[in-house]
């Protein structure tokens, strides 16, 4: 954790849902560079100048933040995105680097938070690998199982499920 | 999942594959919307449409390769170098490879013709244009205004296409021991839309003993689709006989059918088919099957023009003239007995023409109402005005022998960023022959800036020269019927191939083969055409099968008419090979198949499957092996 090192350029966020639990503000104190994977945060602090590094953090969760963080810490030396790829190389490929991918096993609950959380600070790379886990759940499953997997109703009438079962037919093996 | 908001499932969305997404769609409402999305599918038509390209130059199909002939008219070049210089560099494993793999491509699976590549040809100078802008707007082949369904457009572009035969009619026949019924010949193919409520669509057929058959084609709800291709309606037997005599002699054909050209053309708004036989024109009223008018032409009728959005009399192109058959110029009170033929009425607007031979006449678009244009056996375009058609308005040169005319309302990129001219004027997508081989070409016609009224609307003139002549990859063989198909055009050949390109004419988006459908084949009883065509499947020269054209082989498509409908359980394509008709489908799984209701043939054609595949197997040795001895043949010559 970020809190076992010592931080050179230190940034405080303060969520504004605490974690539950204990709960320890030395705890959401990072380093300058994690925190600058967020787009929206690097932008602040710079709006803020070099002397305020307390951000209040709106609408994400405390253990979610930290987690999220986590990820910030972890990647805060890769090369900057440039946001040019969208287009062609993001949807090519669904394979996620093992760090990732272990950084992701977690409840569906805290994947989706995380996915909120990375769209609400602006972090895409995190975005990214979030979006692509849940693709992958989706992936290779009957229409009956992504419903269970997810918890999702199937709002459908018979008939418009026949409707779509017959329009769909061209994608059956 | 449901606490995500929309942009961000759809932003997962975009990592799922279009097979698996058809399957997330089945989920719930909300995925439903998501999935169907047309932004996504319109991204997905045109990674598959760059990635087909791709792969077809790695593979080095002849057709992105083969130079451009020096006499066609290449309006684009510039703006084809401009593009070369950006895309030899993304390419840079390029020409060398795609010369080299082009050897290989020759032994491969079925090119359309096995024929040489040309060596000297420097592999920079003939890309075309079309799809080199890395970006999906520029790609985006539909016009300002125009709606297009990219999911339908995604499966008609992509998914397996399988074809489902319409009903067969029979006829009690002449008590034969090994016949008790004879097969009908379907000789011509139109279509009926019927847009009230609860309606149909029908196939109207003329067949070979005179009479008219109709087919249901049904579009509304799921149950009754089943019940597409079954026949709804059959006229008495003959009711299209010319020689009342002949009309009870149900043994032989007696109608003089024309096979070439357009003889059917069907007012879906009077409910009317129009039906050429030899020089006679019928007027059949759709709901009673009853022929309620007929006239007599002076020479046999080639040609009528087709439906088109907005009501015109119809044109009629006999050997050596251009006639307006208006059916509501002949007097009201009809005579419910078919009348002898009758002679030529004195104040019939008709116009003799120069040369003979109108095999497609077309009424253009909306808000084109006064034009008619005119191709056939004679090197150029010609082009009517219904208000004096006693006068020739405008041509415009190709060349080619042309039996096919479609429209398009605008001017198709990129041949409107080069001229920017004629970017409101109207398309004529032109289909034929040239020198042997099948030309798509492409002429523009201006376009009157109000829509105006009948009387006083401006005259359109054909621009002079075409926008477009592919006679190099459109076909090793003649084209036969040309039409406009979503955001592509598609046309026949007379090799059996269906083939689909983009809007410039010249980027294949995807070819099938009437031979690849199996389902008729294996079913069909001996005597018929079935043992011919499993010789051919042996033929090594593909280019046999355009000989068997002229003889009226049953395996190609003579006219292709789409239903018209952008959704995807209606987007069909009618065939009609000459002696049946069909219905091409995007889909591999089968439908009710009318005429084999028994299921015992489940194992023959199994067998058959079986066999065929051996067949295939065998030819496709054949074929390499010969072309091994071509390759060891050109050493002992060069």
């Amino acid at each position: 954790m970020a809190t076992s090192k010592q931080i050179k350029d230190p940034v405080k966020l303060i969520p504004t849902i605490p974690p539950s639990g204990e709960f320890d503000i030395a705890n959401f104190t990072f380093e300058r560079k994690a925190v600058e994977r967020s787009i929206l945060l690097k932008n602040m602090l710079e709006d803020l100048g070099g002397t305020n590094t307390e951000i209040p953090i709106p609408n994400v969760k405390g253990d979610v933040l930290l987690k999220v963080m986590d990820w910030c810490d972890h990647h805060m030396n890769d090369p900057p995105t440039t946001g040019d790829e969208d287009n062609d190389s993001r949807r090519k490929t669904t394979d996620i680097e093992e760090w990732d991918q272990n950084f992701l096993q977690v409840d569906q609950e805290m994947l989706f938070e995380i996915i909120l959380a990375a769209n609400y600070l602006d972090i895409k790379a995190l975005l990214d690998i979030g979006c692509k886990t849940v693709a992958n759940m989706i992936k290779g499953k009957s229409p009956e199982e992504i419903r269970k997997t997810f918890n999702i109703q199937n709002d459908f009438t018979p008939e418009e499920e026949a409707q779509i079962r017959a329009e769909n037919e061209w994608a059956e093996e | 999942m449901e606490k995500l908001p929309v942009e961000l499932v759809s932003r997962i969305v975009e990592y799922i594959d279009p097979q698996e997404l058809s399957a997330l769609q089945l989920v719930s409402r909300r995925f439903f919307d998501i999935c169907r999305d047309n932004s996504i599918w319109r991204q997905h038509c045109y990674e598959k449409a760059c990635g087909g390209l791709r792969d077809r130059n790695n593979n080095g199909l002849l057709n992105n390769l083969r130079p451009e002939a020096p006499a066609s008219t290449t309006p684009s070049r510039n703006d084809n170098d401009n593009n070369n210089t950006s895309n030899n560099i993304s390419n840079a494993t390029g020409s060398v490879v795609e010369l080299l793999l082009a050897g290989h491509a020759n032994t491969g699976i079925t090119t359309d013709h096995p024929e040489s590549f040309p060596g000297g040809s420097g592999p920079a100078q003939d890309r075309r244009p079309g799809l080199q802008s890395s970006s999906a707007s520029n790609w985006d082949p539909s016009y300002e205004g125009e709606k297009v369904d990219w999911y339908s457009e995604y499966i008609a572009r992509n998914a397996k296409i399988s074809v489902q035969w319409l009903q067969e009619p029979y006829a009690a026949g002449a008590q034969d021991e090994d016949e008790g019924i004879i097969r009908r010949e379907v000789k011509g193919m139109g279509l009926m839309k019927d847009y009230s409520y609860g309606a149909s669509d029908k196939i109207v057929g003329p067949l070979d003993d005179g009479t008219v058959c109709l087919w249901n084609l049904n579009r509304s709800t799921m149950s009754r689709r089943g019940t597409r291709g079954k026949i709804v309606g059959l006229s008495e037997p003959g009711a299209l006989t010319t020689d009342t005599e002949r009309r009870g002699d149900k043994s032989s054909s007696n109608v003089d059918f024309i096979g070439v050209g357009e003889c059917v053309s069907v007012d879906s708004f009077r409910q009317t088919a129009y039906i050429a036989v030899g020089t006679i024109l019928k007027e059949v009223d759709l709901s009673t099957l009853k022929v309620i008018h007929q006239k007599k032409f002076p020479w046999s009728v080639f040609a009528l023009s087709q439906e088109a959005e907005y009501a015109a009399p119809l044109t009629v192109g006999t050997t050596r003239s251009l006639h307006l058959y208006d059916s509501r110029s002949r007097s009201q009170v009809t005579e419910s007995r078919i009348c002898s033929p009758m002679p030529l009425d004195s104040h019939d607007t008709y116009v003799s023409l120069f040369q003979p031979i109108p095999l497609s006449i077309l009424h253009p678009p909306l808000p084109n109402i006064n034009s008619i244009a005119l191709a056939g056996r004679f090197s150029a375009l010609l082009l009517y005005d219904r208000r004096n058609i006693s006068r020739l308005l405008s041509t415009a040169h190709s060349g080619a022998r042309i039996c096919g005319l479609a429209a398009l309302p605008t001017c198709p990129r990129p041949y409107s960023s080069d001229r920017p001219e004629l970017q409101n004027n109207h398309t004529i997508i032109a289909c034929g022959e040239y020198k042997g081989r099948g030309s798509l070409e492409m002429f523009s016609t201006s376009t009157p800036a109000t829509s105006g009224d009948y009387r006083n609307q401006e005259r359109s003139l054909l621009v002079k020269n075409s926008i477009s002549q592919n006679r190099q990859s459109a076909s090793g063989s003649k084209l036969l019927s040309v039409a406009n198909h979503g955001t592509r055009i598609v046309f026949t050949d007379a090799n059996g191939y269906i083939k689909w390109v983009e809007r410039d004419g010249r980027t294949e988006v995807r070819r099938w083969n009437l031979s690849q459908d199996t389902s008729y084949r294996r079913h069909r009883p001996p005597p018929f055409k079935t043992s011919s065509i499993n010789d051919e499947g042996l033929m090594p020269n593909l280019e046999y099968w355009g000989a068997d054209f002229s003889i009226g082989s049953s395996d190609i498509v003579r006219k292709i008419l789409p239903t018209g409908y952008s959704d995807v359980l209606d987007d069909e394509l009618l065939i009609w090979t000459g002696d049946r008709i069909g219905r091409l489908r995007f889909s591999e799984k089968p439908g009710h198949d009318w005429n084999y209701e028994a299921e015992t043939y489940q194992e023959e054609s199994e067998a058959a499957r079986r066999e065929n595949e051996h067949k295939e197997a065998v030819h496709r040795s054949l074929h390499t092996h010969r072309n091994e001895l071509n390759w060891m043949g050109d050493f002992g010559t060069g």
